[in-house]
């Protein structure tokens, strides 16, 4: 509102003014005393109408002031002649009503705040733009005054209904000024103590006035002149009203000064919102915070709040600092008049606020940073500088091994964690350290109260104040315990990997990136032949050119990360010489996992090779006596499947040849398929008892030759361990073609069974030729003697022809008994030998026979047998060939055996199996390892052939003993 | 009146020295045999008062050509074994068979035989 403005209200103020004056001056039906008072009441509302304009520029209650004002200088036009100007004069006296109504309502802000309020001042400003016209409409002019012009719309003068509308009017104004009362009254009561302070005097002034205006309008009716009194009186009441408001005015610049008061009781610590209220004079005052995180209003104790907004009488001041916005006060909606004083209050809160939400910071971030050291694994202390503990963390006390922090605060931080023998150097170091307490680090051992070994790392440092003041030494600690034990643990490990490799009997070297050697144990040295200061530190000596391909290759696949084994090669010496080894190399990765060199192991195996070779040439041998040994020879698994090695079954050549398979016929099939079937459940129990480690016994099968036949074996089962790399099971058989040996024990067991039934029949042919030949005679020989005893006396001669009868008898018994023992064994073999008794028999036998006999004597058993020949042939010749002579034949062969031949040129076609005497001459023959054979073809005469071994010196029997022979017979 | 006697024995001289001795000592010999079985035809033929039968027959036993003899009702004759072996080889037998009794043959005579008989 510019001066400009002022000055034009002003000059209006004062144009109307004037003119009112000069129409009263000249006015022929004005009442002095009433226009006067009328005049001053209205230049007082206007001048404070421009006052309040000026100073409260937003606030309508000057506006409506001025209003007021101006209308009321306007009603001043009543006092003119002219009917125009009077009827407008008289409308706008009374239109005055309306903005006082208004003003009065809106006190102090200027605003109407309720609906309420808004349709009364309506109904006012209706009722007096509506009233006067009514009656102007009707009434001439007014009733007490004479002199006053007409109205100028005058329709009809007519009094009833002037006066009806008058006293309709009358009724309404009465009506609407209760209404207003009551407003009022309402107003002030639900007004706070502010208000009520600034409503106060204007509404008690204006409430008096009212009832003066009522009293004037009532007594009107009656009393003129009251009436006019009370009017007068009225309007000197209104006339207050300004001076009210004035004083409100006033007041404000007054209270400047409860700003400071304000800012003293906050500096003191007040709660800022006692403060606040108490600075503006308004108890309800509130604070909303508008925290600067929070996208929503808080209050005191931090709890959501709505948004402060203006409502019912309550108005909202923003607190701002620096452009944003921090908080809002909500106050009482008087206070809005009072700009200065609020916007300085909240200045002064903006303050504070500030303050105090620097102070929340400052209060968050102390928390953080002390949850942060209690927390944190690093240890904390800090130290007066006595060397006594202030504070520490968790971390302190757990090292420390105490629970409770009362034990540790205060003490020595030696006495917490030193031992006892370097405390008191702990303490000398510490003051050593003083008075600068220079930055420092430290390394501690030490066992806590629980008995637990630490090692820490202190670094130590000043905390200065802003003076540069000592204040205290904050210690921060790494517990590098664990560290301390990796770390003898790794060199635990590395003085061990140190051992293997000095140790090893293998060469372990290690190169760089760029082939050169890093180390060279003791192993290699051995291998190669150099030392390790002849090698460490230039390229690796062992690779010859002749290895260059091939390590080259080698080197490729280690650079690229593989790691090789097993790589049999050879290398070179450093005589010159190549040695075998066996290589294994790996790349070897650095901490980043990056390669940094390579290792590798060269294991000597000129030896492993020489064995290897040792071993192949043991196996061929092996091999080669397998196979040539006459024993069959089969290597089975533990099912009894014959092996199949490098596709070679596990037969050698005695098993092919003697069966007749062949190799795939045989090879993995199940061993018993080539057993009897009686013979394989044995078979299986030798297999499984060699299995269980127990060599089996010998047992006799019989195997299945491919054509069908069955030769007996006799094996054994033992079991041996599997040639090549398996570690399978095997059993070995190996079994003895005995076919043939059976064979021959099964002759030997019959021969034996006949020798033994020839003796017994020779016995009891003994016997019987006893009984029947010379007993009988010699029995009848007793009967006859007995008879010619008898007959000696009586007949003599009878008795002597008897007697010579016995005599004869007697010598054929005694001849009988002779052949008998000749039978037997004859004397002559024994004493004179068997070229004597060979002659005995021919002479005895009644056809020619030619002998050419030995002279020198033989064995006892050896001659009794070939007697037995020739006397047995001799005798066959003589009952069955039918021959006409013979020729007996026996010579000594080569001194090693004796050949006996008996022929004769009968009819031939002597059966050997059938003779039973043959076939005992045989068996006496084969007694002595001799063999008889007989030949005699049909018509082609008989030969029988007799060999003899003669055994040699030392087994000889001794010849010509008497008595038994010593061969059995 | 002279018992007739059937020797039974298949040892020629045997027979002749002991048909001498009978002969010659108060007995008829009837016949010879020298079989089991002919022993048994001429048995029933020439029904001797005697038989003097050698055990060791060739065909049969002679105790067993005693049994069969004995068992001939009414005309059984009376048996007499004789043997080259001595008695007590035969034990129970020669009691059990119904002979007589038993002589050895180198003590033949006729006073022996007659002994046994009734």
């Amino acid at each position: 509102m510019t001066t400009r403005h002022v000055a034009l209200l002003a000059a209006a103020g004062i144009l109307l003014y004037g003119g009112a004056i000069a129409l009263a001056a000249t006015s022929n039906h004005a009442g002095t005393g009433v226009v006067v008072l009328a005049i001053v009441a209205g230049i007082s509302f206007t001048a404070t109408g421009i006052v309040a304009t000026v100073r409260r520029p937003h606030n309508r209650t000057g506006l409506l002031m001025l209003a007021v004002g101006y209308f009321w200088a306007l009603g001043a036009l009543q006092l003119t002649q002219s009917t125009v100007l009077f009827t407008i004069g008289s409308v706008f006296e009374q239109l005055a009503f309306a903005p006082l109504a208004q003003l009065l309502l809106s006190y102090p802000t200027g605003r109407l705040e309720s609906r309420r309020h808004r349709r009364l001042v309506g109904a006012v400003w209706g009722a007096v733009i509506v009233g006067p016209i009514v009656v102007g409409l009707f009434q001439r002019h007014p009733t007490k005054c004479s002199k006053c012009p007409d109205s100028a719309i005058l329709v009809r003068s007519s009094h009833q209904l002037w006066v009806a509308a008058e006293v309709a009017f009358a009724v309404v104004a009465v009506v609407l000024a209760l209404f207003a009362l009551v407003e009022l009254a309402r107003r002030y009561r639900a007004a706070g103590p502010p208000l009520r302070r600034t409503l106060g005097p204007v509404y008690g002034m204006f409430c008096v006035a009212l009832v003066f205006i009522i009293g004037a309008n009532v007594v009107g009716a009656v009393s003129d002149p009251a009436s006019t009194v009370l009017g007068a009186i009225a309007i000197g009441c209104i006339t207050f009203v300004p001076v009210a408001f004035l004083v409100g005015l006033l007041r404000s610049r007054l209270a400047r000064g409860s700003v400071v008061r304000l800012l003293m009781e906050l500096d003191e610590g007040a709660p800022l919102q006692d403060a606040l209220a108490t600075a503006l004079g308004d108890p309800s005052l509130e604070i909303a915070y508008w925290p600067e995180r929070r996208r929503h209003w808080v209050d005191a104790d931090g709890h959501r709040v709505t948004e402060p907004t203006r409502i019912r009488g309550r108005s909202v001041t923003m607190v701002e600092r620096r452009g944003e916005q921090i908080a809002a006060l909500t106050h009482d909606g008087s206070l809005d008049d009072e700009t200065d004083l609020v916007q300085g209050v909240a200045a002064a809160a903006a303050l504070a606020l500030q303050a105090e939400r620097l102070q929340a910071e400052l209060r968050n971030q102390y928390a953080f940073l002390i949850t942060l050291v209690d927390t944190a694994p690093s240890l904390f202390t800090t130290l007066d500088l006595q060397g006594r503990i202030l504070n520490q963390n968790v971390a302190v006390l757990e090292a420390s091994g105490y629970e409770d922090e009362e034990l540790v605060r205060g003490r020595f931080f030696w006495n917490v964690f030193g031992d006892p023998e370097n405390r008191d150097e702990m303490r000398r170091a510490f003051e050593a350290a003083a008075p600068e307490f220079a930055p420092s680090e430290y390394e501690n051992a030490f066992t806590n109260i629980r008995g637990e070994p630490r090692v820490i790392t202190w670094r130590t440092a000043p905390v200065r104040d802003e003076s540069g003041e000592i204040l205290s030494i904050v210690a921060g600690g790494i517990d590098i315990t664990e560290r301390k034990h990796q770390e003898v643990e790794l060199r635990g490990n590395e003085e061990r990997l140190r051992a293997v490799i000095e140790s090893s009997p293998v060469a372990i070297v290690e190169v760089d990136l760029e082939n050169r050697v890093l180390t060279w144990n003791p192993g290699a040295e051995r291998t190669f032949g150099w030392t390790a200061e002849e090698v460490v530190g230039r390229p690796v000596p062992v690779i010859g050119p002749e290895h260059e391909t091939e390590s080259g290759e080698l080197d490729a696949r280690i650079r690229a990360g593989a790691v090789v084994a097993g790589l049999e090669t050879n290398r070179r010496r450093k005589d010159g010489t190549n040695v075998d080894v066996e290589v294994a190399a790996a790349p070897v990765r650095g901490s980043d996992g990056n390669v940094v060199g390579f290792i590798a192991l060269y294991m000597d195996v000129t030896e492993r090779k020489q064995r290897t070779l040792e071993l192949q040439r043991e196996r061929d041998a092996t091999d080669t006596l397998v196979q040539t040994i006459p024993t069959l020879v089969v290597v089975v698994d533990e099912n009894a499947h014959i092996l199949v090695n490098e596709g070679r079954a596990g037969i050698n050549r005695a098993f092919e040849d003697r069966l007749g398979w062949s190799d795939d016929e045989v090879g993995g099939k199940s061993l018993l398929e080539f057993i009897h079937p009686d013979d394989a459940y044995a078979a299986v129990m030798g297999i499984g008892s060699a299995l269980n480690g127990v060599p089996a016994v010998e047992r006799m099968s019989r195997w299945r030759r491919a054509n069908g036949e069955s030769v007996v074996v006799e094996w054994t089962a033992t079991p041996m361990p599997d040639p090549s790399t398996e570690a399978r099971r095997l059993v070995l058989i190996s079994a003895t073609d005995v076919t043939e040996r059976a064979q021959h024990e099964d002759e030997i067991r019959a021969s034996r069974t006949r020798i033994v039934q020839a003796a017994d029949d020779a016995r009891r042919k003994l016997e019987r030729n006893l009984h029947d030949g010379a007993q009988q005679r010699l029995v009848a020989l007793s009967v006859s003697l007995r008879l010619a005893e008898a007959k000696l006396g009586s007949d003599p001669d009878s008795a002597a022809a008897i007697i010579t009868a016995a005599r004869e008898e007697l010598a054929h018994a005694l001849e009988e008994l002779r052949e008998l023992a000749r039978g037997i064994h004859p004397a002559v073999l024994t004493d004179r030998g068997l070229a004597a008794a060979v002659e005995a028999l021919v002479a005895r036998t009644p056809l020619p026979v030619e002998a050419e006999l030995p002279e020198e004597r033989l064995p006892a058993a050896v001659e009794a047998a070939l007697y037995y020949v020739v006397s047995e042939s001799l005798a066959n010749v003589v009952k069955y060939a039918g021959a006409t002579s013979i020729r007996v034949s026996i010579a000594v062969d080569g001194g090693e055996t004796v050949v006996a031949e008996v022929s004769d040129d009968g009819v031939g076609g002597a059966d050997p199996a059938r003779g039973s005497g043959l076939r005992g001459l045989a068996d006496r023959v084969e007694a002595l390892d001799g063999r008889l054979e007989v030949e005699s073809p049909a018509g082609g005469g008989t030969r029988v052939r007799v060999d003899l071994p003669l055994p040699l010196p030392s087994a000889q029997a001794p010849v010509g003993e008497h008595g038994a022979p010593t061969r059995a017979v | 009146m002279r018992k007739t006697v059937l020797i039974v024995d298949d040892h020629p001289s045997f027979r002749g020295s002991a048909r001498a001795v009978l002969e010659a000592e108060g007995f008829d010999v009837v016949g010879e045999t020298d079989s089991g079985g002919s022993a048994i035809e001429a048995t029933r033929s020439l029904h001797p008062d005697v038989v003097l039968l050698d055990i060791q027959l060739p065909d049969e036993s002679g105790l067993e050509v005693c049994a069969w003899l004995m068992s001939l009702n009414g005309a059984a004759p009376q048996v007499v074994l004789v043997s080259s072996r001595d008695g007590c080889d035969y034990g129970e037998l020669i009691a059990a068979s119904g002979a007589r009794g038993f002589v050895p043959k180198a003590e033949l005579s006729g006073e022996a035989l007659s002994s046994l008989l009734e």
